[in-house]
């Protein structure tokens, strides 16, 4: 599966981006990589590459990543419930609360392969330089670790996005494995996600 | 519950599925703080100490190369090798050993027939007929060949009791029907097939039978020359041997036809620079070194099963799998497919099964939690979960091991899965 082929050793990725951008920071941002020639944007496309295939690396310990605030967020909400099926009746509420995706954005395009369930996410890069995405899956569960990301994520840069570590996910208690396989739907959902960024982060370079 | 008739000996079976897991070490733990209860043998069985010690054995004291050394080690090591051969064909009531060929998987003992025998005998237009319950290993080698060949895949479909429909096959066989290749004991649907009237259909016009046997070689006495087939396939894991082997029955006289496959070491007779010589079947088709440990293993696997016997093996799962079945489906919202445990010939000792509105994955999670472990998804049978409308289901299935205690676990946990879901209101 693609997320084997993605496994590398060796490097760690750059500091993630931990907090809110201020606003000028996000145009100085957006404007830079506007400006970058194609050579330049070329550069940019395989440095970020490079740091998504980083991401696969699962076994960074969770404890050593800093997350988007967003995601923190809801990470600091597992960690106060004490049992596990607790936990997952937390995951379902998540699961209740992911806005409804439209039935247009069910599509191959929008589909996580590599999962038992069906699970579709999809991003939008707004004008404010930042992602949203929606999601759904046929599975609750499924469906809620889609809310996690998808309320965690939207709002965040590009690069805050590619900077975040499955190991994470170890964070909440869920006994989620990161073996990369077939049918681990929250590992491919995340790398799903990273490369839909990363596409649109170079679409917009270009 | 029990009848006057079945009670004496379903206690006598009970006692042999509890001194049997006794002796298989994996079931003694506690999983996620709860006591195992291990529901996913139709995927792989567990392993008694008596398969771990010949693995052991092997190479603690003879680890040496197959069919090459005169020294020692090498003789005790062909000897427990072949001897592991003897014990298979024994098994499943060969001619003699030279009709058993080892392989890593049944997967790879149908594409060896589709390689060898496919290849080399489909023409355009010639027919091939399976089943929309097959296996992905009974489908996938066949659409290979098919698209090589220009041969045509036609595919027998259900009965309204979720049994391969045998009036339906009848139809699809034509003076052009060169190979029917289906499964014995569906790992989904657990129907039985009716072999006779499969033969009978094959016979008719001289078309070749293959079983796809993995779910029915360690559940049930068979004897491959009373089936009346061409090729039998199963693999190790599913009858408490090693991973990494299973093995192809085939007729002398039809292996013999067959050329070789895989080239390399041990299947050759004479290697010269241009060309070769191939030795005879089994040897043909067992290129390289074996292996060896695996294959010893399921030698040991083989003397397990029948030191139990085969009869009473049978019978063990016919009881605890109807148990199952009945069980499972007095649980509100269940539906179990394939046909009824009274059924003709019965139904295999395992459930696949969707619980209304509920995801099969999402199931099977807050199983394990529980200490279950079920199987969920399409267990490689996505034309028959497309087939039945459905994109997953779950899959309790049991084994010689199985008993009632880990039946009753499996329910209560599934009841309280079911409260958990409703209690969130997903």
């Amino acid at each position: 599966m693609f997320a084997a082929g993605l496994r590398v050793s060796g490097s760690r990725p750059g500091p993630a981006c931990p907090h809110r951008r201020s606003s000028s920071s996000h145009a100085a941002h957006r404007s830079a990589t506007i400006q970058l020639g194609r050579p330049a944007a070329a550069a940019a496309q395989r440095r970020q590459r490079r740091q998504l295939s980083v991401r696969a690396d699962a076994h960074q310990p969770p404890s050593t990543q800093q997350l988007p605030a967003s995601l923190q967020k809801i990470v600091g909400a597992f960690q106060i419930v004490p049992d596990p099926m607790a936990r997952y009746k937390q995951l379902l509420f998540y699961a209740a609360k992911l806005p409804a995706m439209k039935a247009d954005d069910h599509v191959p395009d929008n589909k996580v392969e590599g999962c038992v369930s069906q699970v579709w996410v999809k991003p939008e890069l707004r004008e404010d330089g930042l992602v949203y995405w929606t999601a759904d899956s046929d599975s609750q569960l499924t469906k809620g670790l889609a809310a996690l990301l998808v309320l965690g994520l939207s709002g965040c840069t590009p690069q805050e996005i590619l900077s975040v570590q499955p190991s994470f996910i170890e964070l909440l208690g869920l006994k989620q494995s990161l073996t990369p396989s077939r049918n681990n739907g929250f590992l491919n959902m995340l790398l799903k996600m990273q490369r839909a960024t990363l596409a649109l982060a170079a679409a917009q370079a270009q | 519950m029990q009848t006057a008739v079945a009670a004496p000996g379903a206690a006598s079976l009970a006692a042999i599925a509890e001194r049997v897991r006794a002796e298989v070490p994996v079931l003694d733990q506690r999983v996620h703080g709860r006591p195992l209860v291990y529901l996913d043998n139709a995927a792989t069985s567990q392993k008694p100490l008596a398969v771990l010690e010949a693995m052991d054995r092997y190479y603690r004291e003879y680890n040496s190369n197959v069919h090459r050394g005169v020294h020692f080690l090498s003789a005790r090591a062909t000897d427990e090798y072949e001897a592991a051969r003897q014990k298979v064909a024994r098994f499943v009531g060969a001619a003699s050993d030279r009709e058993i060929v080892f392989t890593r998987n049944a997967s790879e003992a149908i594409n060896l027939v589709a390689y060898s025998w496919g290849l080399n005998n489909l023409k355009p237009g010639d027919e091939i007929i399976l089943s929309v319950a097959e296996h992905h290993s009974n489908l996938v080698p066949w659409q290979l060949i098919a698209q090589r060949t220009g041969a045509v895949l036609k595919h027998v479909g259900l009965t309204p009791q979720q049994e391969l429909d045998m009036d339906h096959l009848r139809e699809l066989v034509t003076p052009r029907t060169k190979l029917i290749s289906l499964v014995h004991v569906s790992n989904t649907l657990g129907c039985v097939l009716d072999v006779p009237a499969v033969v009978e259909a094959a016979r008719s016009v001289g078309a070749r039978v293959l079983l796809d046997a993995c779910q029915s070689v360690p559940h049930m006495p068979l004897d491959v020359q009373a089936l009346g087939v061409d090729w039998v396939v199963a693999s190790s894991h599913k009858m408490m041997g090693p991973t990494g082997i299973g093995f192809l029955w085939g007729r002398y006289d039809v292996l013999e036809s067959m050329p070789p496959w895989m080239g390399g070491g041990e299947m050759i007779q004479d290697v010269f620079l241009d060309h070769s010589t191939y030795a005879a079947p089994p040897m043909r088709f067992e290129a390289g070194t074996p292996a060896i440990a695996e294959a010893i293993g399921l030698g040991a696997a083989c003397d397990y099963l029948s030191a139990i016997g085969m009869d009473k093996v049978h019978a063990l799962e016919e009881d605890i799998g109807t148990y199952l079945y009945e069980q499972l489906s007095a649980v509100e919202g269940v539906t179990i497919y394939g046909p009824r445990p009274s059924a003709p010939r019965g139904r295999a000792a395992l459930s696949a099964f969707n619980v209304a509105g509920l995801h099969a994955t999402d199931v099977s999670t807050l199983l394990d939690n529980a200490g279950v472990a079920v199987r969920s998804g399409h267990h490689c049978t996505q034309p028959l979960h497309r087939h039945l409308g459905i994109n997953a289901s779950a899959r309790a299935s049991c084994y010689v091991y199985t008993t009632r205690a880990d039946v009753d676990a499996f329910v209560a946990a599934l009841r309280e899965t079911i409260e958990f879901f409703a209690e969130v209101g997903a």
